[in-house]
């Protein structure tokens, strides 16, 4: 099973990894790296279906935002308040797309885009919200006696979620209901001769995708201690497409996670200016559709010297079955 | 009684109407082939019996039970397949994985068992992986099943398309021109196949315009033109039918 110890080896890795990097801006950017990599997951689920959304960020807040309010006015405990966070997200994503996926992906795009502008301005303006200024002072999660205050415990916590989202996702993409989506993005019309509901499919993948997003907007507020709602603007669901699309967009899994590590580090590494990064991310986004239209990891897939190692691990990465 | 009952069929689409008035029956274990100049409305039926438009009148029934009105998925449920006139795969998906989804329906075990990947879902799972290699086997694309659909020639696609139809365990299938492209070997054992199918229990409705092939496969004919029915019967009877000949060639001239 060499597989299998290769994931291992990979996760000893990464549980390590605090005791390596000591300084605590890079732990800030890993773990800004696995946030985005849960955001980008939860695109990529519903891209598998061929729909594009466009307000990830909405959900991303709704699930802040519950998590937020529930701790700090009901006092729920904070093990509970962030799955919570994901299960308001998913009942709003349910109430949205059932009505939106009636009219189709074009129909699901408009609305899931409208939606998060609401979802950011109801949060500005509405004084229960905490307004424009935010909502402060948002307690730092506790589960238990232990108070998670340190980066080391923060990095640990985010790689548990990311960790519990991609065996979620695999379990579910390696499954009937995977291959369901498959058949849906690759043809609509052939998946429905076979019978499969593809409203219902496309439903579940959106309510399932946005779950995660709204898990991880729980984690982002009680790290941060704060949430803004320009933040969760419109430009953040576009990073979050160019994440996945940059790692390659049919890597439901690997795809958004090696996009969200390159594109939070590169411009670190460039050492360019805050005002610079739009023209950066803008270039790179055009280099890549150019020169690399199936995202970084179809490098494998598409260079004859790799040979067919490549293009087999490319393969597995996919979720296409080399073998039967 | 009949498998499939057409009454009063018609399909407009503006003011065009593709089908107009059709009344047709087709039973239990018999292949019916529709023929009929291009534009004559064979498709536009197909697409009406599988579910892809609801008809502007008329209905459809397969077993006494209306199923005019439903969705493409439900019709399929009810025991409708069918291929399309264009190649319609999963084209990034292997030819073995595209007939292993062809199965959709026919899981029993619940999604929260399909999620966690229990013992029962394993076992069904590798039940319909055997099954899906069988339907390949028949169809003579076992050595292919690793290759993706894409890669295939067209021949092969077209045979992959009846292998995944076949993969939905239908009682009736609507094959949509399934020899284009063929060469006449291919052409040869695939209507071979066909004939395998049906004494299987599979009904079986034809649209081709290969007349030869078309002659040799089936027991009765039916020719639509301009959306009507315009004859019926048997093979021999519309070779000679008057209206059949002036529908394909024109009229006489005097």
């Amino acid at each position: 099973m060499r597989k299998k110890s290769l994931i291992a080896c990979a996760l000893i890795l990464l549980v390590l990894l605090p005791l390596v990097v000591k300084n605590p801006y890079i732990l800030h950017l890993v773990i800004y790296t696995c946030m985005y990599s849960v955001l980008g997951m939860s695109f990529s689920m519903m891209w598998k279906n061929r729909l594009i959304t466009a307000g990830t960020a909405g959900f991303w807040a709704v699930g802040g935002y519950t998590s937020a309010l529930l701790v700090t006015k009901l006092a729920v405990p904070f093990w509970l308040a962030m799955p919570a966070g994901g299960v308001a997200s998913a009942l709003f994503a349910l109430f949205i797309f059932s009505i939106a996926l009636r009219g189709g992906p074009l129909v699901f795009f408009s609305v899931s885009l409208v939606s998060a502008f609401i979802v950011m301005e109801v949060l500005g303006t509405v004084s229960f919200f905490g307004g424009w200024e935010g909502l402060l002072d948002i307690p730092g999660p506790r589960i238990g006696p232990y108070l998670f205050f340190t980066k080391t415990s923060f990095y640990y916590m985010v790689l548990a979620i990311l960790v519990l989202n991609i065996l979620a996702f695999h379990a579910l993409y390696t499954s009937r209901i995977g291959r369901a989506w498959t058949a849906i993005g690759s043809s609509t019309r052939l998946a429905e001769v076979q019978g499969v509901n593809i409203y219902r499919y496309r439903l579940a993948a959106s309510v399932i995708g946005c779950f995660w997003a709204g898990v991880i907007g729980s984690f982002y507020a009680h790290y941060q201690n704060l949430l803004i709602p320009t933040t969760f603007s419109f430009l953040c669901s576009i990073y979050v497409q160019m994440y996945a699309l940059i790692g390659g967009l049919n890597y439901f899994i690997a795809g958004p996670i090696v996009g969200s590590f390159v594109m939070v580090f590169l411009p670190e590494l460039l050492r360019a200016g805050q005002e610079y990064q739009p023209i950066f991310f803008g270039a790179l986004l055009i280099l890549i559709i150019i020169f690399l239209p199936g995202g970084l990891l179809s490098i494998g897939e598409r260079l004859p010297w790799l040979g067919r190692l490549g293009g087999r691990i490319g393969r597995r990465l996919r979720l296409v079955s080399t073998k039967s | 009684m009949a498998l499939l009952e057409i009454r009063n069929l018609s399909q407009h689409f503006g003011g065009v109407a593709a089908v107009s008035r059709l009344d047709l029956d087709i039973f239990d274990s018999e292949i019916l082939g529709l023929i009929g100049p291009n534009g004559a409305g064979k498709t536009t039926l197909f697409n009406v019996i599988s579910g892809f438009y609801t008809p502007s009148t008329g209905s459809v029934a397969l077993k006494g039970e209306r199923v005019s009105g439903l969705r493409p998925d439900e019709i399929a449920k009810k025991g409708i397949g069918r291929t399309f006139q264009q190649t319609v795969l999963f084209m990034r998906s292997s030819v073995f994985d595209n007939v292993v989804t062809g199965f959709h329906m026919n899981y029993t075990s619940g999604l929260m068992n399909q999620f966690l990947h229990t013992r029962s879902a394993k076992d069904e799972e590798n039940g319909i992986k055997k099954e899906a290699a069988r339907i390949l086997e028949f169809m003579g694309l076992s050595a292919l099943k690793d290759e993706l659909a894409q890669n295939l020639p067209h021949g092969h696609q077209r045979t992959l398309g009846i292998c995944v139809a076949l993969a939905a365990n239908p009682q009736l299938l609507l094959l949509d021109e399934p020899l284009t492209g063929m060469n006449p070997t291919e052409t040869l054992t695939t209507l071979d196949h066909i004939r395998q199918l049906k004494d299987r229990g599979i009904t079986i409705i034809i649209v081709e315009h290969n007349m030869k092939a078309v002659m040799s496969l089936c027991e009765r004919l039916v020719v639509l033109n301009h959306g009507e029915k315009i004859a019926e019967g048997k093979c021999e009877e519309i070779q000679d039918n008057k209206a059949v000949i002036e529908a394909y060639l024109g009229k006489e001239r005097r």
